[in-house]
């Protein structure tokens, strides 16, 4: 498989990966595609066998070093930690798919919260003048979106975990 | 240093919270770009020295970036529906295609389409910018007045493609133009870029183009459908801005909607026709414009917007924005399109009956 079609398959993963590291959207969209462009150049460097994901995070974890524009980066020192402790399971494909099931279940407000935040792109300040609410209250809102969609990814995830001990059982 | 004043964790957070909701609440305002000077030192600080807080920004982290993965699949079931074959084909979407799907669909791809410029475009498109048509089955918790159902802020690939007519439903055509940042003195209206215009013709073309222009298609059935059949009034609006230059007479933008029954396949080259036919055909067509002058202040955005209420009989919608200027050298007006900037355009759903989902 070619690497271009690796970077497809795990794009959600790495922009995972990439927001994380770099805060804001625009950074890690232009992380993205910078490292698009490395995993295409460096393509003869990637040996099949070995994992993708890893090898092309490690390419992100360098873009983001390099990326200054972001109004607020975390220092090398930061960074290089949290890329030493990233759990692949974190983001995984299942979890995207049992994420977007969760979303469906949030409640109207919580919902629109995500909308204009995640869709959107607005800022909490932006929502907050959208919705005339506080900051503070959309900022909750938001924790309490994102908690609620924690709990029930994870929840999910226990249960497929069991049903599979279940069935191999 | 905050103060409890702008401090919007303390603001947002219980009296006294535990450690562990403290650094959560840390975590997600990093994300959403909110922490004061001494919290985000603070928030570095617990990620060097705590394995377990390097543990839980990830856990948080996983769903910060993934929702938004989310919410692109979920809330543009067109944008992400449009297979990214080629930038120039003409598509009229669909329903929603799983991630899984869209790997499986390139992986079916000739080689030569997976060109590198395709793939930074579409990939870019379809799942990182996402900005398409929004699904208004998910809009329970909008206000029907106004729903927002496609944003171009020109943040990411593909810029509009080159072409003489509007063609595409899945991008932005039309003449030659550019993304840029901060240019002359022009700031983006929203985000890091935004589009100029360079010239009134497509790239690597001539002809003396009246004014310069960008423009798409959007299918009705689809925003019918999810709007539970009926669909009444619709209002696209863009920003402009025109660059401080002495001797020009009036830059003015503008932007036009039609609500139309001919396919684009169908589209002819003299397609502003299409406003005179709307006179004639109000059960299947309706077409509104506005034009504005720009002042010459670098540093101010207007908002310019149309609004039609669309007939039963229309299927599509063309959005379309254009600009121009007129430069005067000494002797004469000369016709020229740079220095205008177009950024932030949004098609809303101003007035629709729009049942609430199931829940």
């Amino acid at each position: 498989m070619l690497v271009q079609q690796l970077f497809v398959r795990y794009a959600p993963q790495l922009r995972a990966y990439a927001l994380a590291l770099a805060g804001e959207f625009a950074a890690a969209d232009d992380v993205i595609q910078e490292t698009f462009l490395t995993v295409t150049t460096k393509a003869a460097d990637f040996q099949p066998e070995t994992n993708f994901l890893a090898w092309s995070c490690a390419i992100v974890r360098l873009k983001v070093l390099e990326n200054q524009r972001a109004s607020r980066r975390f220092s090398p020192a930061v960074i290089d930690s949290l890329a030493a402790s990233a759990s692949p399971d974190l983001l995984r494909e299942e979890r995207l798919t049992l994420l977007m099931a969760c979303m469906d279940a949030l409640p109207p407000k919580a919902l629109e919260l995500v909308r204009l935040r995640y869709f959107s792109e607005h800022g909490p300040s932006e929502i907050a003048q959208l919705l005339g609410r506080t900051v503070a209250g959309v900022n909750n809102g938001l924790l309490k979106a994102r908690n609620a969609i924690r709990d029930c990814v994870a929840k999910k995830l226990a249960a497929g975990s069991d049903g599979r001990m279940e069935a191999t059982g | 240093m905050s103060t409890p004043q702008d401090d919007p964790i303390n603001e947002a957070a219980p009296p006294t919270p535990s450690m562990a909701d403290r650094r959560e609440m840390l975590i997600d305002s990093w994300f959403d770009g909110m922490l004061a000077d001494d919290q985000f030192a603070e928030l570095e600080t617990s990620l060097i020295e705590s394995s377990e807080a390097r543990q839980e920004f990830w856990e948080r982290a996983s769903v910060h970036g993934l929702l938004r993965e989310a919410a692109k699949l979920q809330f543009s079931s067109v944008g992400v529906a449009t297979p990214p074959v080629n930038p120039a084909a003409t598509s009229s979407g669909g329903d929603g295609m799983s991630l899984a799907a869209f790997a499986a669909a390139w992986c079916e791809l000739p080689l030569v389409v997976r060109r590198i410029v395709v793939v930074v475009g579409w990939l870019a498109a379809v799942l990182v910018a996402s900005r398409g048509i929004a699904s208004l089955t998910l809009a329970g918790g909008v206000k029907p007045a106004a729903i927002v159902v496609h944003e171009e802020g020109f943040e990411t690939p593909p810029p509009p493609a080159q072409n003489f007519q509007p063609q595409h439903f899945d991008l932005w055509g039309g003449d030659e133009t550019e993304v840029v940042g901060v240019t002359d003195g022009v700031v983006p209206h929203g985000g890091a870029r935004m589009l100029t215009f360079v010239s009134g013709h497509p790239r690597d073309t001539f002809y003396e183009g009246v004014v310069a222009e960008i423009w798409r298609f959007v299918d009705l059935t689809e925003l019918r459908a999810s709007a539970g059949g009926r669909l009444d009034r619709v209002e696209l609006s863009a920003f402009f801005n025109a660059a401080q230059t002495g001797d020009v007479v009036k830059p003015f933008g503008g932007v036009s909607l039609i609500a139309t029954d001919t396919h684009p396949r169908d589209f002819r080259r003299d397609w502003r026709a299409q406003f005179a036919a709307a006179a004639k055909q109000p059960a299947s067509m309706a077409a509104s414009e506005i034009r504005q002058d720009l002042d010459s202040d670098s540093r101010t955005w207007q908002r310019l917007s149309a609004t039609v209420d669309v007939p039963e009989g229309a299927r599509y919608l063309v959005l379309h924005c254009f600009t121009e200027r007129w430069r005067n050298d000494g002797e004469r007006l000369v016709w020229e399109s740079m220095g205008q900037y177009v950024d932030d355009i949004r098609l809303e759903v101003v007035r629709a009956a729009i049942p609430r989902p199931p829940r």
